[in-house]
């Protein structure tokens, strides 16, 4: 083993290690000392990966268990919470899409409708990347749709790193996606995630209301992220009228489809219906319609059992019932209220210090680790921390759940951005320029719609 | 010479004045042409595998199979069509390779017995891989779209003489262009004067200048002052080479032959 393998090794343990000895504040139980060691030794893991991120979630979820800071019953009801269910069935609903070429036609349907000029281009980009994360999680999405925008550029001549229409249009495929993903809960595992938090603390937010708080942020951030990219790459004159006959060429490839495909399209949109809609009408958790919605699309023909054997990523949710297992414990042992304590001294108690602390923690911590694993880590500080400031704590997680989402900066910040990138059409250092301004830009999204939309809707 | 050329096509676009040139010499020499699109697959072979373990394995081959997929399609739909336009007629061969470049158009040589390969400038790909260097038949660098009316021959070391005058003897026949030769002396070998000599004696060929000190630099001025259209050029070392190229890049757009 090299030595910065086991660097990566030894520095979450001995983070660890250094927690565990450090002498034990005031207010703070042995409990929630130990769980702040888990928390540091889960932050170096999820940056450093010197484990996948499956393995990670089993080691964060005993780990608290073998320094004796919580009990086996709580540990494992944590990770059999309802919300790993509904992320399994969201995951199956999303994979059926794939066989729809639902994705395809959306794409250059946007494409078409935008087609008039490169700057709207980009735009129909986002906007289709953003509309399709709705319903499934963005990095299915962008394996999608990045070969139908190749598709395009190859047949408009455009050459790889020398166009910033396609600079422009592969950046924001990957940021489209990244902003559509907050829109619903089935955008990306951390918004069920901060739902399955926020419910185990007794708050219930469903699809609905999931929308209600994340579409205004969505909405105008896809507008100002593409301000962004179309000032940080002006597009150059492109042929749109060739850009329009390749796109006419692919849409009139996609076979028109047959009773099958109809059928799960169909499912699919009453499935979409059932989230919005049932938990309106009748008490019913979104885990048993995402389950519900399973069964149905196997049903319909959408998917085989062989099918989720290879598409469910089992290694996002082990991390996922270990994060939220974590979150848990961080909560129970009094360990986020004690920090919350002292990030108030660091406020002063100040509501707009809490919240742009909250989103800028959040926003810096996704740029380095998975999305899922950021806001696990963040959800129960969140939430204390607002109750601490005497906000609703359910805006403090629900701000770590949708800063969480926006990671603009790095290739590796998210697997839509790495994806986008090995089409070849941009470098690193592309993305990291629109992505600081993008990152600047939506914190300032966020902080208006929280004190002018969520103020109006009664959220605070 | 230029009997079976090959001329390559990657993503990066259509190298258009290749293209026109490869169909001037199909009609000079009667050369056949064989345009062929090459995918470097192996792009997308593990995307995913970096960040964070969240993709499947499922979800990196489909994004892989799909990525080469669209390129094939491109190649069949738009790019073949975008070929026959600009030669005006149907390639004689238009093909599709798979593969990590260079080694798959250095395969595609053998497999298609070509005899020469015509490239073009700016081809980031086909530079960033050094195809040229590698190539064990000669390669043509199309730089401009302008008739061939002035070839120069550099000659650095005799024991290319035949390879390049020939190659040189024969583009001017083909071309009706002028030919001028210059000798490019190696300031570190003691027997110069003898191997000009011999090269003189036996190819009946007059060398217009010697060069002795900064070839590269020599023959860009001279490139730049005679105004030649086309430099016929053994290889002179990678690095010798590659700034050459630079050279031209900046000064004179001036396409080269290079025969290894």
């Amino acid at each position: 083993m090299d030595t910065r393998k086991a660097a990566k090794y030894a520095l979450p343990v001995l983070l660890l290690l250094i927690v565990l000895v450090l002498p034990r504040p005031d207010g703070l139980t042995y409990e929630g000392q130990a769980m702040f060691g888990v928390l540091v030794f889960a932050a170096a893991v999820f940056i450093l990966q010197p484990i996948p991120l499956g393995l990670a979630g089993i080691v964060v979820l005993i780990l608290p268990l073998l320094l004796g800071a919580t009990t086996v019953r709580s540990t494992f009801q944590s990770f059999g919470n309802s919300a790993v269910f509904f992320l399994i069935g969201a995951f199956i609903i999303a994979s059926s899409i794939e066989r729809t070429d639902l994705h395809r036609w959306v794409s250059l349907v946007f494409l078409k409708a935008m087609g008039s000029s490169p700057r709207l281009m980009v735009l129909g980009t986002m906007i289709s990347g953003a509309l399709l994360s709705f319903i499934m999680p963005e990095h299915g999405v962008i394996i999608l749709i990045v070969p139908v925008l190749t598709y395009t550029l190859l047949g408009m001549g455009i050459v790889p790193l020398k166009s910033n229409l396609a600079k422009g249009m592969m950046i924001g495929a990957a940021y489209g996606c990244t902003i559509g993903s907050l829109g619903t809960p089935l955008g990306g595992a951390r918004n069920p995630l901060t739902i399955a938090f926020l419910r185990l603390e007794g708050i219930e937010v469903d699809f609905l209301r999931w929308m209600t708080l994340s579409l205004p942020i969505v909405i105008l951030s896809l507008l100002a992220v593409w301000l962004v990219l179309i000032l940080v790459f002006p597009p150059e004159r492109a042929n749109v009228e060739r850009a329009r006959s390749v796109i006419v060429d692919e849409l009139k490839q996609i076979p028109s489809p047959g009773w099958r495909k109809k059928l799960i399209i169909a499912v699919l949109a009453l499935i979409i219906a059932m989230f919005i809609f049932l938990p309106q009408l009748i008490d019913v958790e979104l885990s048993i319609i995402a389950l519900l919605g399973a069964v149905m699309i196997f049903i319909a023909g959408g998917m085989r059992w062989k099918d989720v054997e290879e598409r469910i990523p089992w290694g996002i949710i082990l991390l996922y019932g270990g994060a939220i297992s974590m979150g848990i414990h961080l909560a129970d042992s009094g360990a986020a209220l004690w920090l919350a304590d002292k990030v108030i001294i660091l406020t002063s108690g100040s509501a707009l210090l809490s919240i742009l602390l909250m989103i800028i923690l959040t926003k810096i911590l996704t740029e380095f680790m998975s999305n899922t694993a950021a806001v696990s880590i963040l959800l129960p500080i969140g939430f204390a921390v607002f109750i601490a400031s005497g906000l609703p704590p359910e805006m403090g997680s629900m701000l770590v759940g949708l800063s969480g989402g926006l990671a603009f900066m790095f290739l590796f910040s998210t697997p839509g951005n790495l994806i986008s990138y090995s089409s070849g059409y941009f470098r690193p250092r592309d993305m990291l320029k629109a992505g600081i301004i993008a990152n600047v830009v939506t914190v300032a999204i966020i902080l208006v719609v929280v004190y002018t939309y969520w103020k109006w809707i009664g959220v605070w | 010479m230029f009997k079976r050329l090959l001329v390559p096509v990657t993503k990066e676009g259509l190298p258009e004045m290749a293209l026109k040139r490869s169909a001037e010499l199909s009609a000079s020499v009667g050369s056949k042409v064989i345009i062929s699109y090459f995918i470097d697959d192996t792009l997308y072979e593990g995307v995913g595998d970096q960040v964070m373990h969240v993709l499947t394995e499922h979800d990196k081959e489909m994004f892989q199979r799909n990525m080469v997929r669209t390129q094939e399609q491109v190649a069949k739909r738009i790019i073949k069509n975008n070929v026959i336009t600009i030669l005006g007629s149907r390639p004689e061969e238009f093909v599709i390779r798979k593969g990590p470049i260079p080694e798959t158009i250095l395969g595609a040589v053998d497999e298609f017995g070509a005899d020469a390969l015509m490239i073009e400038y700016g081809s980031y790909d086909l530079l960033k891989y050094r195809v040229m260097d590698r190539s064990t038949v000669p390669v043509w660098i199309e730089r401009h779209d302008r008739p061939i009316k002035r070839i120069g021959l550099f000659l650095a070391d005799p024991r290319q003489s035949d390879r390049l005058i020939d190659a040189a003897k024969a583009l001017r026949s083909a071309t009706n262009a002028s030919l001028r030769s210059y000798f490019i002396a190696d300031p570190k070998a003691e027997n110069t004067e003898e191997a000009l000599e011999g090269v003189v004696s036996s190819r009946r060929i007059r060398f217009e200048q010697v060069i002795k000190e900064r070839p590269e630099s020599s023959i860009r001025e001279i490139v730049h002052e005679k105004k030649l259209d086309l430099i016929v050029i053994g290889h002179m070392g990678k690095k010798g080479y590659f700034h050459l190229r630079s050279g031209f890049a900046r000064k004179r757009p001036c396409s080269v032959l290079l025969i290894n």
